[in-house]
């Protein structure tokens, strides 16, 4: 397993030129100084850009998040107060009771998981094949791949629908698919359509392209087998790119919304998304609660991406076997 | 190695040697479209199915009910006059010509500084990721609100202290697109940031600080380190949301409907609309199949921009 | 080894198989003719029926729960299955369960999609002599027949009316409702000014808004057999101009209309009148109560033009049997549970839609909402309405766009009127 970089200070954040001692050189020492103050005023700079920059972009969820405190008289006042007069942090457990929300979170946690998985078992995969081995075919898979991501998800939706009603041999069809419900109503055809995303896969190649081939030969020639290599040499490398996918796989199981809807009837194989539409009505809509709801939805989200992204962190990825 | 067969069998010698080198290269290729197989047979099956039902349904008048019903051409002869189709597609590459660009340039500026030691970083990573993680759903709805015409909505109280008074953002022919854009490049942002910043990583610090050594300051820096070394990035990023700007749905469905007046209908929407609103399958499959083969053309284009890349 | 070709190949077959599939699924099912039998014996019914329904989220889904226990408690023997699905995404749940082959056998859709359904035979056919026997309202009736038979009924109605800022019309001097729509014309300007538009008519939805005008001049969407359209008739060009020169005199303001789920401007004061429904009443509960008080707000139907009577507009659910059910008896049976007086109520009690008849138990609910009160009341003038023709789902999606184009001024009403015939021949000579 060859080191990681050590966590080298990330640019900037250190004066000048460190190879020259202080003193030695009086131009230098004074051209260090006057960099450090750029430096600093650059850092408050940035740091003055991205609070105003990050707000505005979090505006809308800060927005959404209060709301979700907020009594639904407050929504028809002119103006609406930014800060709710009334808080109400019985919203939150009046949308719990409004659906059996504890049911549609198992679910959407299964979805979600199952997708993070499979992706990231299957997608590495043939990312790794497609980025880093030679064999027949490959250029043809690349662009089977990208093409399927081009295809728009309502042009699919009957025939993957029919597909899954058909399935053989499940839910009470013969062998050629006649007469039963086929998946219909069952955690297959929650899971297995949506198992491996060819985004995903285009992802890991890209992620993958970027590690050394110098390390696949070395490891070939110390006879380490050709699965071994990809799983115990180069997917290591790739860490940032395993944690991208699993969090984006996640987050696409988790706000799954239609395709639960229309493969299923049971209310114990809904989602969360789900209950959550349940509050927007054809004539009115909970505004309180939908926000609650969604509040209460992103947290584990958010959760789960702050404890991710501390990866990201400059050299984590192996920039070499120097 | 004896000399004694023919030379019939030239290569005698050879054998020994090609066997040596078709081995690795053997278990190369082999495990090369072993681990190939199971994301390639999912998405034949999953997708590629489906694909090729949508495009035998394009010749076909299909509303679900009845037997699909062959009409040849028809269906593609219409598309061809559907002034609002083309309408739509106009929108998209709108949408895209403007937001991608704006979108994916602050996605970089807001990765480089993330990718910095500073205070906050991660809640400030957070905050930009916010847009993509929470259901667009409810981000339409909140941007209903953001937008809403009367002078206490959000953005004309914001935009009032500047003067500009009270707009309709979202029924106003002329100001629909442009605040749709908007909100796409709002939320665009975040997933382009978090790809950014897993290339980023890859960045070796060694160019840096050559570079600082040179006394280059930190635009020269992103210009001529940081950009060249994430065109492989960019050029992901590109394709994948031109492709994705091309299946906006949710967004415009609960923002304007696609209105006022067709005024912000983008195809995805027309598809939907063709198929779920009007029942006519077949010529929601045609729509779809001319989506696909728009975009493969746009695929080969992005290369172009963005120039070839390695082993792409 | 898996060739690319064999796998192609492979692909291809299956692609073409799963199209006949599609054709199979979509012919079959037991469709008998005749209407469904209504007098099958409680103790015959077996076995496990799907509703699909919009209806009925969050709260009231205890109550549909409690409606359909009191079902199977007579019918020993009998499941019954919700599947609950948003309204906006009845379609596709409708289209992809039709294609599979897996439609529900009690199915609740909207006002208007009735012919549409029943021409392409997923609705069943239900006695004429039982839904006679109903006693319901003419006006409610027409939006379930179909070439004068019935396929649908009305279980929860959303109906719209105007109301009024008693305080601004006391203000302004008006003493009486508008009886023609000259008079809503006249008072609309007279209220508008100081920030108040004086009447909001489009907020609720566009379409349904002047589809409503439409039928106050004495129009009609269609034809009375809905093989052509009459929506570009004189009504139709009286009804646009008469939105037209409002918005020209300020009255109604296109860009003040309420997007989903904010409070209207009726609500905050800024529009003295507005086209509401009784469905409403929820929101303004929420978010509006005082409007909620004994009093509060006047009402009066939208008046006639052109010398007609005022009309309301009719929205809402019903209710109908599939046809491809293999157990229409049963489904049969909940929809006559469903109708009954006693469910009806309760089904106004959980969903807040008003009955399709005043002959009902009194519900706290009903008594409490004043605009159900009214609407009931005048449930005879309930003449305008979505639909009313085989094509129209294929129409509706279409039919704003036009019409929003006229209201930003991009099309005259000369344009708009023949856009509108043209989008409508055009449907409806594909059926």
């Amino acid at each position: 397993m060859p080191t990681e970089t050590s966590n080298l200070a990330p640019m900037g954040s250190t004066p000048g030129p460190q190879l020259t001692a202080p003193g030695r050189n009086p131009e230098h020492a004074v051209h260090g100084r006057s960099l450090r103050r750029q430096k600093k005023m650059g850092n408050a700079l940035m740091l003055l850009f991205l609070s105003v920059a990050a707000l505005i972009m979090a505006t809308p969820f800060l927005w959404m998040a209060l709301s979700a405190m907020r009594d639904p008289t407050e929504m028809a006042m002119v103006p609406m107060p930014l800060i709710p007069q009334d808080w109400r942090f019985e919203n939150f457990t009046e949308t719990l009771e409004r659906a059996p929300f504890g049911i549609y979170a198992r679910n959407s946690l299964i979805l979600a998981s199952a997708a993070a998985i499979l992706n990231v078992t299957f997608a590495s995969a043939c990312g790794y094949a497609l980025a880093k081995l030679r064999f027949a075919g490959s250029k043809f898979v690349f662009g089977w791949i990208v093409a399927c991501i081009m295809i728009p998800f309502y042009a699919t939706v009957i025939p993957v629908f029919l597909m899954v009603r058909h399935m053989p041999l499940f839910g009470g069809n013969s062998i050629f698919g006649q007469g039963g419900i086929g998946w219909i109503d069952s955690w297959w055809a929650l899971i297995v359509p949506g198992a491996v995303s060819p985004f995903m896969v285009f992802l890991f190649r890209q992620f993958y392209v970027g590690t050394p081939t110098e390390l696949i030969e070395a490891a070939r020639l110390d006879g380490v087998s050709e699965f071994g290599i990809y799983s115990r040499i180069i997917t290591p490398l790739i860490r940032p790119g395993l944690l991208t996918v699993a969090l984006l796989s996640f987050e696409a199981g988790w706000n799954n919304f239609l395709w639960p809807l229309l493969v299923t009837t049971s209310e114990n194989l809904r989602v969360i998304q789900v209950g959550i539409a349940s509050f927007r009505q054809e004539a009115t809509t909970d505004w309180h609660l939908l926000m609650a709801g969604t509040t209460m939805a992103a947290v584990p989200m958010i959760v789960l991406f702050l404890i991710f992204q501390r990866y990201f962190v400059q050299g984590f990825a192996a920039s070499g076997i120097k | 190695m004896s000399t004694t067969t023919a030379p019939r069998t030239a290569g005698a010698q050879a054998p020994a040697v090609t066997r040596r080198r078709s081995g690795p290269r053997a278990a190369e290729a082999r495990w090369g479209m072993l681990l190939a197989a199971p994301a390639t047979i999912h998405t034949l099956l999953w997708i590629g199915i489906p694909i090729i039902v949508a495009l035998v349904l394009s010749f076909t008048a299909y509303d679900v009910v009845s037997a699909p019903r062959f009409n040849a051409g028809d269906n593609y002869a219409q598309i061809f006059q559907d002034t609002i189709f083309w309408k739509a597609v106009v929108n998209n590459v709108i949408i895209a010509g403007v937001g991608i660009p704006i979108s994916m340039f602050l996605a970089l500026v807001f990765a480089v500084m993330l990718n910095r030691a500073i205070p906050g970083r991660g809640i400030f990573r957070v905050m930009v990721f916010l847009p993509h993680i929470t259901a667009t759903v409810a981000v339409a709805m909140i941007w209903l609100w953001i937008y809403s015409p009367s002078s206490s909505g959000l953005m004309n109280t914001v935009l009032g202290v500047i003067g500009i008074g009270p707009l309709p953002y979202l029924t106003s022919p002329s100001l629909a697109l442009p605040s749709v854009i908007l909100v796409t490049i709002w939320q665009g942002i975040g997933l382009k940031m978090l790809i950014y910043l897993a290339a980023l990583q890859g960045v070796n610090e060694e160019l840096y600080e050559a570079a600082d050594i040179d006394g280059a300051n930190f635009v020269q820096k992103f210009h001529r380190i940081t950009v060249p070394m994430l065109k492989p990035a960019t050029f992901f990023i590109l394709v994948t949301s031109l492709i994705a700007n091309f299946q906006t749905f949710d967004l415009i469905y609960i923002l304007t409907e696609g209105g006022p007046a067709n005024a912000t209908n983008v195809v995805t929407y027309r598809i939907y609309q063709t198929a779920f609103q009007e029942f006519r399958f077949g010529l929601a499959s045609a729509q779809s199949i001319i989506l696909l083969l728009m975009l493969i053309v746009l695929t080969f284009f992005s290369r172009r921009i963005v120039g070839g890349t390695d082993a792409d | 080894m898996l060739s690319r070709r064999s796998l192609l190949s492979a692909a291809g077959v299956t692609g073409v198989g799963l199209t006949a599939a599609a054709c199979g699924s979509s012919g079959g099912g037991s469709s008998s003719d005749g209407p469904v039998d209504l007098a099958a014996e409680a103790t015959e019914l077996s076995g496990e029926i799907t509703l699909l329904t919009p209806d009925f989220t969050g709260d009231a889904r205890q109550g549909l729960d409690d409606m359909i226990k009191q079902f199977t408690d007579q019918h020993e023997g009998l499941k019954v299955k919700v599947d609950q699905v948003a309204w906006d995404k009845l379609n596709e749940k409708l289209s992809t369960s039709i294609a599979g082959g897996l439609v529900a056998d009690v199915i609740m859709t909207g006002v208007g999609w009735t012919p549409p359904f029943a021409h392409k035979k997923i609705f069943a056919e239900l006695p004429t002599d039982y839904v006679d026997g109903l006693g319901l309202d003419e006006a409610l009736l027409t939006s379930c027949r179909y070439e004068d038979k019935y396929y649908s009924l009305p279980i929860g109605m959303d109906l719209r009316f105007v109301v009024y800022n008693k305080d601004m019309f006391e203000a302004k001097g008006i003493t009486e409702a508008p009886a023609t729509m000259e008079e809503l014309a006249q008072i609309s300007e007279e209220l508008t000014g100081d920030g108040v538009v004086g009447f909001d008519l489009l907020t609720k939805n566009i379409r349904q808004g002047w589809i409503h005008m439409l039928y106050a001049f004495g129009g009609t969407l269609f034809t009375e057999d809905g093989l052509a359209p009459a929506m570009q008739e004189e009504p139709g060009r009286l009804a646009t101009q008469w939105i037209l020169d409002r918005m020209d005199e300020g009255a109604i303001d296109y860009n003040l209309q309420a997007a989903e789920g904010q409070p209207t401007p009726f609500m905050q004061g800024t529009a003295a009148m507005q086209l509401v429904s009784t469905a409403d009443w929820e929101s303004w509960k929420d978010m509006a109560p005082q409007l909620t008080e004994e009093g509060a707000v006047g009402m009066f139907l939208l008046p006639g033009g052109n010398g007609n009577d005022p009309v309301m507009f009719q929205g809402g659910t019903m209710v109908s049997v599939g046809q491809r059910s293999q157990n229409t008896d049963a489904a049969a049976a909940l929809v006559k549970h469903l109708m009954t007086p006693e469910m009806l109520a309760a089904g106004n009690a959980a969903t807040g839609k008003v009955p399709p008849t005043a002959d009902i138990p009194d519900t706290p609910e009903i008594t409490d909402n004043f605009l159900t009160a009214f609407a009931l009341e005048h449930l005879d003038k309930a003449g305008a309405a979505e639909g009313g023709s085989a094509a129209w789902m294929e129409i509706r999606g279409n039919l704003q766009p036009i019409i929003e184009a006229c209201l930003t001024r991009q099309a005259d009403v000369d344009k708009t009127l023949a856009d509108m015939e043209k989008l409508a021949t055009d449907a409806i000579s594909r059926l």
